[in-house]
């Protein structure tokens, strides 16, 4: 048993590791140009560098203040619209043709309408990031809900549940599975929008340091900006598996 | 004596189709009643009207003399399939829809049915008759007056079903509840029933007292006398 948990630990980590170092041994041997790709020993570098004066911190802090703020936005509103369409009928049949239109646009395409709204605002980064993270969260509340046992609900109102108490013990938890996909979906969303965001219209927060980097050429700031993409990409995804795990004890035998 | 429920001239359908027509039928406390009928009778029809989860096209439903209208409060249903919710323990499936301190009273009746110490694992890994025990608990730990049981044991094997069988008759003595049943099985019906109702096309063909003490066993010949006319009855 301890043996396992150490191996699920090493094992997902070997790939990354080796090409780490035969990245760094091909630098080191001047294969890969530093002009390409910086090594990784100049990327940690800068890093620590950057750290030292402050700036990585401060533009992490920036880019993530906007990713949370846009998620909880976007997040709310989908998860209220597809609980409400998802339960009530007539909610369904007004609202729910006219979002699945607005869905098919790609929200990026609207960056050149938001610039023109918004500047090189906040509002205008948070709004992009709302909105791409609107609809996954939405179309797996609405289907969550949807997919509930009828069953279910009609035990739950033979037991004497009130509409507030179904919804409660029945709706949401039987829907919550899905909701939770749609939020692992969503937080890859919210990292790409606020990714192409920053590039296009910022003057702080991750993508902008990058876009900034490669006006001097600096290289290892341009990697080290993706590795800190990758790396917070994967914090929020070990958060979303984290929140999987506890709230679905119960599907494990 | 009062009968507890009063079931008068009720009727059902379903688009065209005519489910239910003009059932009048009276329960007393603590009575145990079998429907028996073919698929399609409308038997389980009539147990949903019973429970408020469908209402009739006419008629009417009373308990202790007052009309029935929408759910059935006083009434606790036991479906065909367990309807748990899967992620609530089995305690906290027990305990649906009740505020306070339910917790012990749970408890104890998990006990009851023999499933002590399974209170805090999840429904998924129970068995099918142990599933049933838990509902019947969880029908149970309402106290409800009157208690429907709408072909429980259904999915069950043979010898469940007789484990299960004898369970409810216990119980249901003991605790006086007034029991209707839903079944398609002659055996069971004459197992557990005081009286038993025979459904055809939507209307009561005939009522029968079963004077048998119990326990019952099956192997007695005026059981299975029962069986057999009760069997003739449903087939002709």
């Amino acid at each position: 048993m301890k043996r396992k948990k150490w191996d699920n630990l090493i094992i997902p980590f070997i790939v990354p590791l080796v090409v780490l170092i035969l990245w760094q041994y091909f630098s080191s041997i001047g294969v890969i140009s530093d002009r390409i790709l910086p090594s990784p020993t100049d990327v940690i570098n800068k890093g620590i560098k950057l750290t030292q004066t402050g700036e990585l911190p401060a533009n992490i802090l920036i880019s993530l203040r906007r990713a949370v703020i846009g998620f909880i936005l976007g997040g709310s509103i989908g998860f209220i619209l597809g609980m409400v369409n998802g339960m009530f009928q007539l909610f369904d049949r007004v609202f729910d043709t006219s979002i699945q239109m607005l869905r098919t646009i790609p929200h990026l395409s609207l960056i050149p309408l938001v610039i023109l709204w918004f500047g090189i605002d906040e509002a205008a980064k948070i709004f992009l990031v709302t909105i791409g993270v609107l609809f996954p969260i939405y179309i797996n509340t609405y289907h969550g809900v949807k997919q509930v046992d009828p069953e279910l609900i009609e035990m739950g109102k033979a037991y004497g549940l009130n509409r507030w108490k179904l919804f409660t013990e029945i709706v949401f938890p039987g829907a919550l599975s899905s909701i939770l996909v749609g939020v692992r979906y969503a937080l890859g969303i919210m990292w790409t929008s606020l990714i192409v965001a920053e590039t296009i219209s910022a003057d702080s927060g991750i993508g902008y340091m990058a876009t900034n980097a490669r006006e001097f050429m600096q290289m290892d700031t341009i990697v080290l900006c993706i590795v800190i993409y990758a790396l917070l990409g994967k914090f929020s995804d070990v958060i979303a598996r984290m929140l999987e795990n506890r709230w679905q004890k119960w599907s494990i035998r | 004596m009062q009968p507890l429920i009063k079931v008068t001239d009720l009727s059902m359908e379903y688009g065209d189709k005519k489910v239910l027509e003009n059932v009048s039928l009276e329960v007393y406390p603590a009575e145990f009643i079998a429907i028996i009928g073919k698929s399609g009778c409308g038997k389980s029809t009539f147990l949903r009207l019973l429970s408020g989860l469908e209402t009739a096209v006419a008629g009417e439903i009373s308990q202790n003399g007052q009309t029935v209208q929408g759910i059935n409060s006083q009434a606790r249903i036991m479906f065909q399939n367990d309807r748990f919710l899967p992620w609530k323990k089995n305690i906290g499936n027990v305990g649906i829809g009740l505020k306070g301190e339910w917790r012990k009273q749970a408890r104890q009746l998990l006990k009851q049915v023999g499933l002590e110490g399974y209170e805090e694992q999840y429904p998924i890994t129970l068995s099918g008759g142990q599933k049933q025990r838990v509902a019947l608990a969880r029908a149970l730990i309402h106290q409800p007056e009157f208690l429907l049981l709408d072909e429980p044991l259904g999915a069950l094997d043979a010898l469940t079903r007789m484990e299960m069988q004898q369970l409810i008759a216990t119980i249901c003595r003991e605790k006086q509840v007034t029991c209707m049943l839903v079944t398609h099985d002659v055996e069971e019906a004459v197992m557990l029933a005081d009286r038993v109702i025979v459904l055809e096309d939507g209307q009561v063909k005939s009522e029968w007292q079963i004077d048998l003490p119990h326990e019952r066993k099956r192997a007695d010949s005026k059981f299975r006398n029962y069986v057999e006319q009760l069997l003739k009855e449903i087939l002709v």
